[in-house]
């Protein structure tokens, strides 16, 4: 029943790969050229996303988690594939913990967290239960009118007279050095890495064989976007400012001031991330409740929505004792971490090979 | 007629004499003041007996002399003999037919429960002395008002006619605008009392088969008493009851019909309602009004957004206004932060409050002005205006500028040209400002997307709710925001589109 078209598959994806890079900025580490290291994690993205792709493409019908047992047998197989539940499970629970965070903190200074997160996780739920095509036709809905909001936001931004293009130069003025730092392991891992928990939407598309395509469009567009709001970012703020600032892309937001009167926009910002959380959300649950239901051969996956709710949302309340230490551990703890490498790169890349070597021996 | 409601002394079965049948009839028509038996005698000194609801055929296409002498010609001088009894009744059924011309319809009748069934659908009956059959003529004369503008959907620009009671009527109504025999209409009797016609119509070719086979199957399995209006088939046909959404169109007007008939759709004529079912429904179908076709598409497409913008805004007005005073001041402008706070100083209430009490009495108000008689009405309409507009500000009991935002509102819904999409959102502006008054902007936000979930999950007849914008539909969409030129149109092909995920 669960059935998206490519068009349904490209919204889906172009909003989860910008996802909440929206609100935190992206390789704010390399400064005033965090735009080129964008471009550049990118193209690197590109070739990570198409391994994910290439390794579905060569297990026809089968959906990535299920791709495991089947190549590395029962015995090895099994275990590393029950591994991407409890991943995608954790970073859902880092993406409520964001909401946990930052809507309090901006918008609803006296509002209880748990209550927020309560209404968040019902709206998911409900989602969940309505399937991934109803979330399709949300995104493919939804995409368009992201699409106004951020073109008026821009030309807001334009005219508040806040951007300095001098901001940007000179280019490289420290080297490649700081670059290489954020786009390995950050850069490709943040958003790029993160597409793993696609691939289990990936066999619910048709017609068949757009994938690859539809993949690679979003990719290339989530990259320019993200790397353009950078852009902006920098040349309002300047390199120093735009490092420190724990939501550089909300701080832009709250610069805007026309005449006086269109001021103070930082509300809408947060629910711009706020649609973005709840559909990245979304595929994340989505991406465990498959896998559980692949893994233990169950019909209805209804079952597992509950308690993988309730599980994400104990996770993001109780995951990080404050702003600070949350990001802290997104970006410089998460991304070295072996787990998080392996089952993002080395062990796909592995994957791959063998599927392909063995494909080839069977031909 | 279901057995166990059979008066004891009526047998079910027809014989040759006269007044057995007669008193068969009479002990089910017992109490019915008007059925009407008109008795007769033949010059042969035969008896008959012409049996007819009065008000419900005309009085003028049949006529007792001109019957009696119909009889009388197709008898032969001595037609006691039996061989005699078999040549009139075939004598009589020719004659009758070419004598009274086509508009009526002859049938003989063996079974008297059916004879009953003729009757009370407004036929004539005709029984003889000696004969075991009864002759029933078709003379239909239902009391009907004239067409007239329909009253819920006008327009500037437009064929000014609206379907009425009678649903003879209204297919005449949709055939002469599609004079092919394309246009199919197949009758159904719905209801065990009301015996209610239901016409299944659709051109052949343009609306898809498996849609037309789900029509019939949903109808064909109502088991109901009565059918009063379109609304009890309605409920029984949409695909999901607890959605506030109307999934089937409902309308007056028969060029709309007729236009959605064009794209593919099924119309339901009901008798006895002017309000005709067109399925599947679809969201974007129900915000289109038949005169944004007969307008130059600029304007039409600009009507289009202005009525979008109303959709919006008689769903969020409300609930911005609490969400903004109570969360978000800042994004207010200074100036107009300031003039609204002036104003509500004097307020003891919260502004969710104060919203809701506003926004029950406008609902209030108006469902007054539809109940009441017209004069009375404008009474309401005054008190209302004065209590709601003057009075309460005045007295501090609310805001001026949520009077404004109250009655931008209100206008914003008198923009819907479905009544009943407007009803939808009338009533889905209640949660939205709890949700506004709880959780601000994020409370508003988190609402709007569980209804949209809902909304997107929908299916009215196998066509998802939202289409053609989720899914997408490249040829469909120069026809919903705006209005493409009709050149552009014309290659459209027929929508809805199905099998779409």
């Amino acid at each position: 029943m669960d059935i998206i078209s490519r068009h349904q598959l490209l919204a889906i994806s172009i909003i989860y790969q910008i996802g909440t890079t929206i609100i935190f900025g992206f390789a704010a580490g390399a400064g005033k050229d965090s735009w080129l290291a964008v471009l550049i994690s990118t193209i690197l993205g590109t070739t990570v996303v198409s391994i994910y792709v290439s390794i579905t493409e060569l297990n026809p019908g089968l959906t990535y988690i299920e791709c495991y047992p089947k190549q590395f047998g029962k015995w090895l197989g099994t275990p590393l594939a029950w591994l991407h539940p409890l991943l995608f499970i954790y970073i859902a629970g880092r993406i409520v913990a964001d909401i946990h965070s930052l809507v309090p903190s901006t918008i609803l200074p006296g509002t209880p967290p748990w209550a927020i997160l309560i209404v968040f996780m019902v709206v998911i739920t409900y989602g969940l239960f309505l399937g991934l095509r109803t979330m399709g036709r949300l995104a493919e809905l939804m995409l368009p009118i992201l699409g106004i909001i951020f073109a008026v936001e821009v030309i807001l931004i334009i005219s508040s007279g806040v951007l300095d293009v001098d901001n940007l130069k000179p280019m490289l003025d420290k080297g490649w050095d700081r670059i290489w730092k954020v786009v390995w392991p950050l850069g490709i891992i943040q958003s790029y890495g993160e597409s793993l928990a696609l691939a289990l939407v990936w066999t619910s598309v048709k017609p068949k064989g757009k994938v690859p395509r539809t993949m690679l469009l979003s990719t290339v567009m989530a990259g320019i976007f993200i790397a353009f709001t950078d852009a902006m970012a920098v040349s309002a703020f300047g390199e120093e400012i735009f490092k420190r600032a724990t939501y550089p892309m909300y701080a832009l937001v709250q610069a805007i001031s026309v005449a006086d009167f269109i001021t103070q926009l930082d509300a809408t910002g947060v629910l711009y991330f706020c649609f973005m959380a709840f559909l990245k959300t979304f595929i994340y649950l989505f991406a465990t409740v498959r896998s559980l239901q692949k893994l233990t051969y169950t019909k209805n996956y209804r079952i597992y929505i509950l308690p993988v709710v309730i599980i994400a949302f104990v996770l993001g309340l109780t995951m990080a004792p404050n702003v600070i230490e949350h990001i802290a551990v997104v970006e410089k703890v998460v991304p070295y971490s072996p787990i998080y490498l392996s089952l993002m790169l080395f062990i796909p890349i592995i994957l791959m090979l063998v599927s392909w070597i063995r494909k080839k021996n069977a031909s | 007629m279901a057995p166990n409601q059979q008066p004891d002394n009526v047998a079910g079965m027809l014989n040759e004499n006269l007044n057995e049948n007669l008193k068969q009839f009479q002990a089910v028509f017992k109490n019915c003041a008007d059925i009407h038996y008109r008795q007769f005698e033949l010059k042969t000194g035969q008896q008959g007996v012409l049996i007819y609801l009065s008000g419900m055929v005309d009085t003028d296409a049949i006529d007792l002399d001109m019957t009696r002498q119909l009889i009388e010609s197709c008898m032969t001088e001595n037609s006691t003999s039996a061989e005699d009894s078999a040549r009139l009744t075939e004598n009589l059924q020719h004659t009758i037919q070419s004598k009274l011309g086509f508009t009526s319809q002859v049938n003989w009748n063996d079974d008297f429960y059916s004879s009953v069934e003729q009757i009370l659908s407004g036929d004539y009956a005709l029984l003889l002395d000696g004969m075991a059959q009864v002759l029933t003529i078709n003379a239909k004369g239902l009391e009907t008002r004239a067409i007239e503008e329909p009253a819920t959907e006008a327009v500037i620009r437009g064929p000014r006619d609206g379907f009425q009671e009678s649903i003879s009527t209204n297919m005449s109504l949709i055939r002469r605008r599609l004079m092919t025999a394309q246009l199919k209409m197949e009758m159904v009797t719905i209801g065990r009392l009301t015996k209610t016609e239901i016409a299944i119509t659709y051109l052949e070719g343009n609306a898809g088969e498996d849609l037309i086979a789900e029509v019939k199957k949903r109808i064909g399995r109502i088991q109901i008493d009565a059918i009063l209006e379109s609304c009890n088939i309605e409920e029984l046909i949409e695909d999901n009851s607890l959605s506030p959404f109307p999934q089937v169109m409902v309308t007056e007007r028969p060029d709309k019909v007729v236009g959605n008939l064009l794209e593919g759709r099924v119309g339901i004529i009901i008798d006895n309602t002017p309000f005709v079912i067109v399925v599947p429904g679809t969201f974007f179908q129900m915000l289109q009004s038949p005169e944004d076709y007969y307008q130059r598409y600029i304007i039409a497409s600009a009507i289009r957004l202005l009525r979008l913008l109303s959709v919006v805004s008689s769903l969020l007005l409300p609930s911005l206004y609490i969400a903004l005073t109570t969360y978000h001041h800042e994004m207010i402008p200074t100036m107009l932060l300031i003039s609204i706070a002036s104003s509500r100083e004097t307020v003891p209430f919260p502004a969710v409050v104060e919203a809701l009490v506003m926004e029950v009495a406008f609902e209030g108000l108006r469902e007054a002005g539809v109940r009441l008689p017209r004069p009375v009405g404008q009474a309401v309409s005054i008190v209302g205006a004065l209590v709601i507009g003057q009075a309460a500000v005045a007295a501090g009991i609310v805001s001026s500028p949520l009077v404004i935002v109250i009655s931008m509102t209100g206008i914003a819904s008198f923009l819907f040209p479905s009544f009943q999409l407007g009803l939808a959102f009338r009533l889905l502006r209640f949660p939205m400002m709890i949700a506004a008054a709880t959780f601000g902007l994020y409370g508003i936000l988190m609402l709007l997307l569980f209804m949209l979930l809902h909304m997107l999950s929908l299916q009215s007849f196998g066509t998802p709710y939202m289409t053609p914008l989720a899914p997408f539909s490249r040829g469909a969409i120069k026809d919903v925001i705006t209005r493409a030129n009709r050149r552009l149109m014309l290659k459209q092909g027929p929508h809805p589109s199905k099998d779409r995920s």
